[in-house]
């Protein structure tokens, strides 16, 4: 069976995107005190971004329900090696299928929108980071690790 | 050792060692010179918009290091829950003469110290193999991050 076709996302879709945004880090292990704690403000960022255009969203849907998701964020980023002639890179996230709906190619058919509306924005370097389950998926479609490195200050 | 801000007329002192950084560190010659007018054109506009800070060590009048920080737009999540920015560390370069003596780690408490100052507790960068020591030393850790190029390039493990 084919994939259905993604649509893409609007300010309308807030909720269901905030939904998916939590539902990936409870599963990849965060407490609910955690993902409480990052809740508001995380769904004042989408909610902005959405209405202005910064976040480009798309929802798969079935049964006229949201079952699945993926997210293009732009960062500003100092023209180097990786991407010379713009001073962009594309940050994938929010990247979700419902438990119910996997193994039938939505996540690889979401992540083609994404990719070619990002070449359509001459945007070519994306990054995401992955959960462990997801590493392995996004190996398959020619991702690879980084070098990233993270500190977080204590105040 | 002074310490001064990185200004305007900097920009060719950055746009100089963040090449010679990406040299050493193997990236190809031709991508390095494209990138180089394009750098000039973001660095000055992120400096007169206080959005790039950065640092110049010298002693005497010989330039020993720089490097410096931007601030980028992230959704809060548990690693910041109530902010929506991470400081991204970025061309960190000392001078092979100057190397040995800590300069990179000053560079990086400055860094540090910025972001503090600004409120932005989550900082990340992308580590060079000789850099990555010197970041594991002062508590830096790899990330899950994975890149994609849809132009074909290659990317850096």
């Amino acid at each position: 069976m084919t994939a259905p076709a993604p649509r893409p996302a609007t300010i309308r879709d807030l909720d269901v995107i905030c939904a998916q945004r939590e539902a990936i880090f409870l599963e990849s292990g965060s407490s609910p005190e955690t993902v409480a704690r990052f809740s508001e403000p995380s769904r004042e960022w989408h909610a902005e971004r959405l209405a202005d255009g910064r976040y480009r969203g798309w929802l798969t849907e079935a049964d006229g329900e949201a079952v699945a998701g993926v997210g293009l964020h732009l960062l500003d980023w100092a023209p180097g090696p990786s991407h010379a002639d713009t001073d962009r890179r594309g940050l994938v996230l929010n990247v979700w299928v419902d438990p119910a709906h996997r193994g039938r190619g939505l996540a690889k058919r979401l992540m083609l929108e994404l990719q070619a509306e990002a070449h359509r924005l001459g945007v070519f370097f994306l990054v995401l980071h992955a959960t462990d389950a997801g590493r392995r998926l996004y190996e398959r479609t020619n991702w690879r690790a980084t070098n990233e490195m993270s500190l977080s200050l204590t105040p | 050792m002074d310490t001064r801000p990185v200004v305007l007329a900097d920009v060719e002192l950055v746009t100089d060692h963040r090449t010679r950084m990406f040299a050493e560190n193997g990236k190809n010659a031709d991508d390095l010179a494209a990138m180089g007018a394009p750098f000039r054109v973001w660095l000055t506009s992120h400096l007169r918009s206080g959005q790039y800070i950065g640092w110049v060590m010298q002693e005497g009048g010989a330039v020993a290091a720089s490097g410096g920080i931007m601030f980028i737009d992230w959704p809060p999540h548990f690693s910041h829950p109530e902010i929506d920015r991470r400081a991204y560390v970025l061309n960190i370069f000392v001078e092979p003469a100057f190397r040995g003596r800590g300069l990179a780690q000053d560079l990086m408490k400055l860094c540090e110290d910025e972001s503090r100052a600004r409120g932005v507790n989550y900082m990340v960068l992308h580590a060079s193999p000789m850099g990555a020591p010197v970041y594991d030393k002062m508590g830096w850790s790899r990330t899950n991050e994975m890149a994609l190029d849809l132009a074909g390039g290659t990317i850096q493990a």
